[in-house]
């Protein structure tokens, strides 16, 4: 017989209200049993009978409702194997006492005494059991136990749970805040201690490359040969696909992060800017922490060279890391008006020099043309250097500045075109400058972009 | 506990160092295996190690560098101020106890439902509405995010003051400059990295608003005065440099002797840092609080050129906390100015009109100049303003023509790094009694400035007596709405 999947369902989903029928009727049948266990009683007999009798047809109607509920999937199998079993179970011992109920109803002596305690017994103890793996079923088998002052603390299970928040792309270590969280979300349900699905555990480092019932999990550098990685990758409806049981698969993104996890050598305490991702890996990684695409946040860098700092501290530069943990950096010169720094020295550390701040470090035009190779700044400070906008000619390939602060310099409204021109700026600061306000063409101007050029008074409005 | 210290037996220094000797075999024998010593991990101490003593850096990317925080000491009136209540000029004169529920009042004396004594005009693009009292700060309105919604824990100014700078209405915690410096350190070695610029009036609760509490004692703020000499023997004593300088060697000399026979001590370790430090200041503070490089036009800006004494006195003071962001001070707290007469602080208990007209005549130009300098020099865009009472007022009269405190709703704003300026956070009821809608607690203030510096205010904790400290104790939501 072929239901309807839909009404199947539909009729399936009575079952957590049917399965308390025959919990309800079993425990009190055993009230009764209590009661009468030494003075046998005649009408509570009776009332047995017709108990025992509620308690298997519920029990059977349980079943029915239970077969259809699973044909939707997305149970662990091996509880719901002994959910099952334990149920018809319970309904065929039901049936087993209501039948020895009923030939002693015709003969009027106790029929197979034994047999009935022995199945009133069962069918009791397999109700508990079979009710105590439903429960495992739609909460999960932890649920009981989660807070129970004896059980022992997982921390690897509770660190998934608490994965940190990243908010810049450079301090991000590769396996803890990118593929655990990844395998957490997809995997971990099934291949926890509690299930061990494969016999795979997916909760720590060694055991995700140690692998289970089908091999080495994962081999550092060979995806070909990492179990973790042929499941994930092959075809959904293949039977050795993972997640299994029509769970959510991975996306295409996280599929990539594992991939390249595993290419790069399936390290555990390596940052994302050990392996200085390409623009792509980079995109998926900024996409899987919901950062801003062109900010600082997204960026990435390997660690600069140790020679390079020292060259930049020996010239007198201040150097500080932007974060904690990146390779980020922001260089300082303060010329307090007297002194010249070396700007060829910064270009050793182009790609991890986001901030540099040059002011009144009496720079002139030609002296910028060392700052053209540093494409990775995101703000650049050259207020109050004697420069025109021959000097802001050298700034057009820093494509990620977002903020130009020119303010006490000597450039003019022609160089606008050039700097407004600049893809990501946002904030251009031109006080002080000969930029005479009544001359600037408003309309180059992207509407993204601050110009911050003089006092404006903001008159009380309407 | 170590002020009876004695050298150590041969015993003892045996039974301390066991662990240390210990850890020090495993460490060469498994090193190696420990993932924090592979090769990236190591490289990146490395640099840390070859920048040198410095700035600490945060764990995220800031986007505040500095935080100048200006104190409206007292409580400024919200309803007057910074959120609007037409109601209260329909019910003008009618008894409260009918509107609404009232909580007791410091002072018990609850006289008639009281209008605000100024209109409210609409500036900006964002259009916020401020009061006529702050003309000049209502010219900024696209740049501050308004919180209307703002609760303290405390009816009373001295646990309220504790409780705004240390985030415990308790007295002796760590002021929230003391934490900003402990997390990131100072930018610059000739001066200290909190500053609290003294307009006359030190808040209730005295200077532990502005301690180190169990912190290192170096992360106290330093307070400079108002006027010629802003710190007392600022100017070196001795008439020939040389001299005071090998008196300091001495000194030092003697000191850390000291504290070699004492196997280490923090309190003599920190005077000998504090000598440094006071020797260094020396050459930069004249040099700060001299304004003859500033132009005209910027003394203007700050009401310098002002014929009230008493905004000419912030505007100096203001000016003074631009020139310490400049030179990388990270936090900056901004006392108010002593008005004297009837308008002692923002609190006015009576005299509303004429106290809040003088406090605010004193303040508005000086902070909105401010604002608009640091804009000018591109630092808004590193720097936070926070502009905060520690509670707000009752919108109704105490007596007659004053209001009593109120910390179930005050309004405060921030403006600059990180900052969606123009917007506007939190909702109180018709009266501006009570918080309906987004309560903004302390803590979450708290917790918001230190994510703007970059800092998890989870992760910054120090250990004392037995357990971690945060400045947000267990509590803390940053307020995303009001961020860029």
């Amino acid at each position: 017989m072929q239901l309807n999947p839909e009404f199947s369902l539909f009729v399936g989903r009575f079952h957590p209200l049917l399965v308390h029928l025959p919990i309800g009727l079993l425990s009190f049948a055993m009230v009764l049993h209590l009661v009468q266990w030494k003075k046998k009683s005649a009408r509570l007999t009776d009332a047995l009978t017709i108990l025992w009798l509620l308690a298997a047809v519920s029990g059977g109607l349980s079943i029915l409702t239970g077969w259809l509920l699973s044909s939707g999937g997305g149970y662990e199998s091996q509880t719901l194997e002994r959910h099952r079993n334990g149920g018809i179970l319970v309904a065929v011992l039901s049936m087993v006492v209501f039948i020895t109920y009923l030939i002693q109803g015709k003969s009027q002596r106790s029929a197979f005494p034994i047999l009935r305690l022995v199945g009133i017994v069962s069918a009791i103890g397999s109700m508990i059991l079979t009710g105590h793996w439903g429960g495992a079923l739609t909460h999960g088998g932890a649920y009981l136990t989660e807070y129970s002052p004896f059980a022992a603390s997982d921390s690897t299970a509770a660190a998934g749970s608490t994965a940190r928040q990243i908010r810049d792309l450079d301090s991000a270590y590769l396996f803890e805040d990118v593929v655990m969280p990844i395998l957490q979300a997809k995997c971990v349900s099934c291949h926890s201690e509690e299930k061990k699905k494969g016999e795979y555990l997916l909760t720590s480092h060694a055991a995700i490359l140690q692998g289970g019932k089908s091999g080495a999990g994962v081999v550092p550098g060979n995806l070909a040969t990492s179990e973790l990685y042929r499941r994930i990758s092959l075809p959904e409806d293949h039977k050795e696909f993972m997640p299994t049981d029509g769970k959510t698969p991975l996306t295409d993104e996280q599929k990539a992060i594992l991939e390249w996890w595993i290419e790069t050598g399936a390290h555990q305490r390596q940052r994302v800017t050990a392996f200085v991702p390409n623009a792509k890996r980079r995109d998926e990684l900024v996409r899987f922490f919901g950062l801003d695409q062109q900010a600082v946040a997204g960026h990435v860098a390997p660690a600069p060279d140790p020679a390079a700092i020292d060259a930049l501290l020996q010239n007198g530069y201040r150097v500080n890391l932007l974060t904690q943990t990146g390779n980020l950096l922001e260089v300082k010169f303060n010329g307090k008006g007297s002194s010249k720094p070396d700007l060829s020295v910064l270009t050793a550390v182009k790609q991890q020099l986001v901030w540099l701040q040059l002011e009144n470090c009496q720079l002139e035009d030609a002296d910028l043309q060392a700052l053209a190779p540093l494409t990775s700044l995101f703000k650049l400070n050259l207020n109050r250097n004697p420069i025109t906008e021959k000097g802001c000619s050298f700034l057009p390939q820093l494509t990620k500045l977002e903020y130009l602060n020119l303010y006490g310099t000597q450039v003019t409204e022609a160089g606008l075109p050039l700097l407004t021109s600049l893809p990501s700026l946002k904030k251009l600061y031109l006080w002080e400058t000969k930029v005479d306000q009544a001359k600037i063409d408003s309309s180059g101007i992207p509407p993204k972009l601050e110009l911050v050029l003089a006092l404006e008074s903001q008159a009380p409005g309407s | 506990m170590n002020q009876f210290q004695r050298p150590l037996s041969r015993r003892e220094m045996l039974g301390i160092c066991k662990c240390g000797f210990g850890s020090l075999a495993m460490l060469s024998m498994f090193g190696s295996l420990l993932p924090s010593c592979s090769g990236v991990e190591a490289g990146k101490n490395q640099l840390l190690n070859q920048l040198g003593a410095g700035p600490i850096p945060p764990g995220f990317v800031p986007r505040a560098k500095n935080i100048i925080f200006l104190y409206m000491d007292g409580g400024i009136s919200q309803v007057d101020s910074f959120d609007p209540k037409p109601r209260l000029a329909k019910e003008n004169g009618e008894d409260p106890a009918k509107k609404f529920k009232m909580d007791a009042t410091q002072f018990g004396d609850v006289g008639k439902i009281l209008k605000s004594p100024w209109e409210f005009n609409r500036y900006g693009e964002s259009g916020m509405e401020i009061s006529e009292l702050f003309p000049h700060i209502g010219s900024c309105a696209d740049e501050l995010a308004l919180v209307r919604s703002m609760v303290s824990n405390f009816p009373e100014h001295t646990n309220a003051n504790y409780f705004l700078h240390t985030g415990s209405g308790l007295q002796g915690r760590p002021s929230m400059g003391a934490w900003v410096n402990y997390g990131l350190g100072s930018e610059n070695s000739n001066l200290p990295g909190y500053v609290v610029l003294d307009g006359g009036l030190i808040p209730p609760g005295g200077l532990d608003n502005f301690k180190n509490g169990f912190l290192p004692a170096a992360y106290q703020a330093s307070l400079l005065r108002a006027g010629a000499e802003p710190l007392a023997n600022i100017k070196p004593l001795d008439s020939i440099a040389g001299i005071q300088e090998e008196k300091l060697a001495f000194l030092k000399k003697r000191d850390q002797h000291l504290l070699n026979s004492m196997d280490g001590n923090d309190a003599i370790e920190a005077a000998i840092s504090n000598y440094e430090l006071a020797y260094k200041m020396q050459a930069s503070i004249p040099e700060l609080t001299e304004f003859k490089e500033e132009s005209e036009a910027t003394k203007k800006l700050y009401g310098l050129d002002s014929p009230d004494p008493n905004t000419r006195n912030y505007g100096a003071q203001c000016l003074l906390a631009r020139r310490l962001v400049e030179r990388g001070v990270r936090f900056i707290e901004l006392t108010c100015p002593d008005i004297g007469g009837n308008a002692d602080r923002w609190d006015q208990h009576s005299n509303l009109k004429s106290g809040h007209e003088r406090n605010a005549h004193a303040v508005d130009q000086p902070i909105a100049g401010l604002l608009k300098d640091l804009k000018l020099r591109g630092l808004l865009d590193e720097t936070l303003v926070v502009f905060s009472g520690e509670f707000g007022r009752t919108p109704f009269a105490q007596g007659t023509d004053g209001r009593d405190h109120n910390p179930s709703a005050f309004s405060m704003w921030m403006a600059g790094a990180g900052i969606k300026g123009g917007t506007i956070y939190g909702t109180t009821d018709d009266y501006g009694y009570r918080v309906v809608d987004k309560p903004v607690t302390i803590h979450d203030l708290h917790a918001t400035m230190l994510h703007l510096l970059g800092i998890d205010h989870k992760q910054l904790t120090f250990r004392f007596g037995g357990r971690d400290f945060r400045l947000t104790d267990v509590h803390g939501n940053i307020v995303k709405d009001i961020l860029a």
